[in-house]
């Protein structure tokens, strides 16, 4: 019992990483993996998988020197308070690069298949609000709504299963007949599925159990890769590299051969069950804007933060809505993000390893 | 007691009583040869005069056969030799005892004698003790609390004969001075939540608690909440069951309900039978309960997206005489579900306070003129009809008249949302209740939060005997309930 108590508990720790990686991704990352990658997109998913691990693996090591003290203290200790502070101020943009793309990407979706009539701002507006009020509500609250949100939108990503009776064994063969590198090229691509994790560096002192953190974040790494890997996979398994290239989402386009008698097609349960699937991650998303915005900020609150977060979020948002801006925008964004991040975490953890070689060996 | 003095001490309590009480003040003599002279004070109205004419004043008054001018602790030694009552005590102080007066005790004041003593002559006549009337079970107790503090006590003292059953006694209201009791299992109960209740009853300071409703008003958290955050009811085999969880119950002089506090949302979709009947049985009623409330929130708000923005999702076969119904409807679709939902709310408040003669006329003139009428006056088309239908007869799989009220106000909201955006409306909806309901908290404890070993009895009910551990989401000190005796009945000795 966690009376009283602010910490996440082991399992929300678990849907926290899988939910902040787990948003619209899911739906147009079999396109992105198979463009390069064709049948062998699959596997281009589960080598992009490297970076989360990765990042679990810093933060293994950052946890286990300064078990309270996130990246933003570390960043501020060891690049000297300018310098660290400036990274933070990157680190802030991440944050809202990312729940603002998550947001466009999906206001796209839901407008192609469900809201023709709804105005992009509107949606994008009332979406901002509600992410702001429950970022509002703290990080306990946050682990509670990734683990029920979670659990309830398990059934999307099962619900293809039917596929698999229908689809062709050709689509995926021969395996691996792309070559190593191509594989390895089109994970890149696969690497914005799995962004979002980042917000572990912030996290990880807010845990309970201390000694299972890094255990924790794995399992949510590997559910994840797992789901990304099975969403890829039936996708080119069932529709063949050829039209899930063409296609926008085609994780969409398999869950639309499932069909229920009573309802036309499945997709008004789907879009139902991954809307809220998505506001889950762009909610995780947000909140590492909030913790960082909040480090910045004399008086502590997480309330005011989360309100003073939402003109940027929403203006960005609007930006990655249009799905031209989108298609440009993004990718580059999201590499630029990506190696800054590896380059910043790598050299901290660099950092620290020498300080500590320096003190031992005094 | 300052001085012996009778007529001083009677005119100290009469002025406590309020002097325009109905206190009756009896004056009569003791002794053979040396009279001593005695009163006794109670109100009118409270006391069974029976037992004060037969137990108290017959033995004084008659059978004292001897002078008990002078006795040493004179009231000790009436007690003891005359009085046949078995609930009778020596107070000294006269305060103490003019409370008791006024709940129905009768004091007897001797002159000269700086004690008095206090009889339970309690004889308020009570309501007799029938099923619940909104918490009926087909298989369970019939009996219900009543408006009588100690009988509701003794109810609950009855179901759990443990020697840790604690009864903790407060007064509440400044001129009510009504009586409180918070009863707990003390090697269960968490410590901190119960502070914590009896901080917040402690705290409150109203002239009159008036109802339990208002009382859980007051010790909750979040007023401007819809949902109930302390679950109130009529039924001693729940509050038993609830208390040896690790809960607390509180009772109110008066009330025929009793508030459990810390409660959680899903209590309010667990009933009797869950645990009466057997267990698939049950799983699949409480199952069909969650599925009704989903029902009752979302199915008017999907029906109408469906026919507003995405026709394009019902079947082919559907929508041709969904189409041919609705020609010459000259309300939108939003307006006509509105509508309706309205007048069936109007029919259920209408209905809830009228005595069932006219509750019949209203459901005849409601159900069946109005229904019929809308339709062929082209008000609504049957559809609307047949899915505000279905919507209100799950509204009543909800057991907990609180929370079915919270949950069929909730379709509005859902409905405007559905109205202006949509299945992305429901969806931002119910994204929003859902984080509402867990930023909850009840006394500290988390209103709508999901533990694996909790599993066993939220949205199924598995087993009973497979319910070893307590709610791992009610804090408590004593996580085992049960072990696992199936083993010794199957045969596997472990």
């Amino acid at each position: 019992m966690d009376k009283n108590n602010n910490l996440l508990t082991r399992s929300e720790v678990v849907f926290m990483v899988f939910s902040v990686m787990l948003g619209v991704g899911i739906l147009s990352l079999p396109a992105d993996a198979a463009k390069i990658a064709y049948e062998d997109g699959w596997i281009s998913v589960i080598v992009g998988g490297i970076y989360p691990l990765y990042c679990i693996l810093l933060i293994g090591y950052f946890h286990k020197k300064f078990p309270n003290d996130n990246i933003l203290i570390l960043s501020k200790k060891y690049f000297g308070r300018y310098l660290g502070s400036i990274f933070n101020v990157a680190f802030l943009g991440f944050f809202i690069f990312m729940p603002a793309a998550v947001l466009g990407g999906y206001i796209n979706v839901v407008r192609v298949f469900a809201e023709g009539f709804l105005a992009s701002y509107k949606m994008v507006l009332v979406l901002v609000l509600v992410i702001a009020y429950t970022c509002s509500k703290g990080l306990k609250l946050l682990g509670r709504i990734s683990l029920i949100v979670s659990i309830i939108t398990a059934v999307i990503f099962f619900s293809p299963i039917s596929a698999l009776e229908v689809a062709s064994i050709k689509n995926i063969m021969p395996i691996g007949k792309v070559g190593i590198k191509n594989i390895f090229a089109a994970s890149k691509t696969t690497i914005f599925a799995y962004q979002g994790i980042e917000v572990m560096f912030l996290l990880y002192p807010f845990v309970k159990d201390k000694k299972n953190v890094i255990k924790d974040s794995f399992i949510g790494v590997f559910i994840t890769i797992l789901l990304y890997t099975w969403v890829t996979f039936i996708s080119i398994y069932y529709l063949g590299a050829d039209i899930v290239v063409k296609s926008y989402w085609p994780f969409l386009q398999v869950t639309e051969s499932v069909t229920i008698s009573v309802v036309n097609n499945y997709r008004y349960i789907f879009m139902f069950l991954w809307s809220l699937s998505a506001v889950k991650a762009m909610v995780t998303d947000y909140f590492g804007g909030v913790i960082i915005l909040n480090d910045f900020k004399k008086k502590k609150d997480i309330k005011a933060a989360s309100y003073l977060l939402i003109p940027a979020v929403f203006i960005v948002s609007l930006k990655f809505s249009n799905k031209i801006d989108r298609g440009e925008l993004l990718p580059k964004i999201s590499e630029y993000y990506l190696i800054f991040i590896l380059i910043w975490v790598t050299t901290l953890a660099v950092l620290i390893f020498i300080k500590d070689s320096i003190k031992k060996g005094r | 007691m300052e001085n012996g003095n009778l007529q001083n001490n009677i005119d100290y309590v009469i002025n406590n009583l309020g002097l325009k009480s109905t206190a009756v003040i009896k004056r009569f003599y003791i002794g053979k040869e040396i009279l001593t002279e005695a009163a006794i004070i109670y109100i009118s109205g409270l006391v069974d005069k029976d037992i004060i004419n037969r137990d108290i004043l017959k033995p004084l008054m008659d059978k004292v056969n001897e002078d008990v001018n002078g006795k040493e602790d004179l009231c000790d030694y009436l007690a003891k030799r005359y009085i046949s009552m078995s609930d009778s005590l020596i107070e000294d102080d006269i305060n103490i005892a003019i409370n008791r007066i006024k709940k129905g005790s009768t004091i007897l004041l001797i002159d000269g004698v700086l004690q008095c003593l206090v009889f339970d002559t309690i004889g308020t006549s009570t309501r007799s003790i029938t099923e619940p009337e909104n918490e009926s079970a087909v298989k369970g107790p019939r009996e219900g609390f009543i408006e009588d503090f100690k009988v509701n006590i003794s109810f609950i003292r009855k179901k759990l004969k443990d020697k840790n059953l604690n009864i903790e006694f407060y007064t509440l209201g400044r001129r009510s001075q009504t009586d409180v009791a918070i009863i707990y299992i003390d090697d269960i109960v968490d410590k901190e939540v119960l502070n914590e209740l009896i901080k917040r009853i402690k705290a409150i300071d109203v002239d009159d608690p008036f109802y339990t409703g208002a009382v859980q008003q007051y010790i909750e958290d979040y007023t401007y909440s819809i949902f109930p955050q302390t679950f109130a009811t009529e039924r001693p085999d729940r509050v038993a069951a609830d208390i040896t969880e690790g809960k607390i119950a509180v009772l109110i002089d008066g009330s025929p309900f009793v508030i459990i506090a810390p409660a959680l949302f899903i209590q309010f979709f667990q009933a009797v039978e869950d645990y009466t009947q057997r267990t698939i049985i049950s799983s699949f009623v409480r199952l069909l309960r969650y599925f009704a409330a989903f029902v009752v929130i979302t199915l008017p708000s999907i029906y109408l997206t469906l026919l507003k923005f995405n026709a394009e999702l019902i079947p082919i076969k559907f929508i041709t005489p969904i189409i041919q119904s609705r020609i010459g409807i000259a309300l939108t679709p939003f307006l006509e579900i509105l509508a309706m939902e309205i007048v069936v709310e109007l029919l259920r408040e209408g209905g809830l306070r009228l005595p069932t003669k006219i509750a019949q006329t209203l459901s005849l003139v409601g159900g069946i003129i109005i229904g019929d009428t809308a339709i062929k006056s082209r008000i609504v088309s049957p559809t609307t009809l047949l899915v505000v239908g279905i919507t209100v007869i799950s509204t009543f799989l909800i057991p907990s008249y609180d929370m079915a009220i919270v949950i069929r106000m909730l379709r509005f909201p859902m409905l405007i949302l559905a109205d202006v955006m949509g299945i992305y409306g429901i969806a931002v909806g119910w994204f929003f209740i859902l984080v509402h309901l867990s930023s909850l908290e009840s006394l500290g404890v988390p209103y709508f939060e999901f533990h694996k070993s909790d599993m066993k009895d939220t949205f199924i009910r598995a087993p009973l005997w497979k319910m070893d551990k307590r709610p791992e989401v009610i804090p408590s000190n004593n996580a085992t309930r049960q072990r696992n005796f199936r083993d010794k009945i199957r045969g596997n000795k472990k």
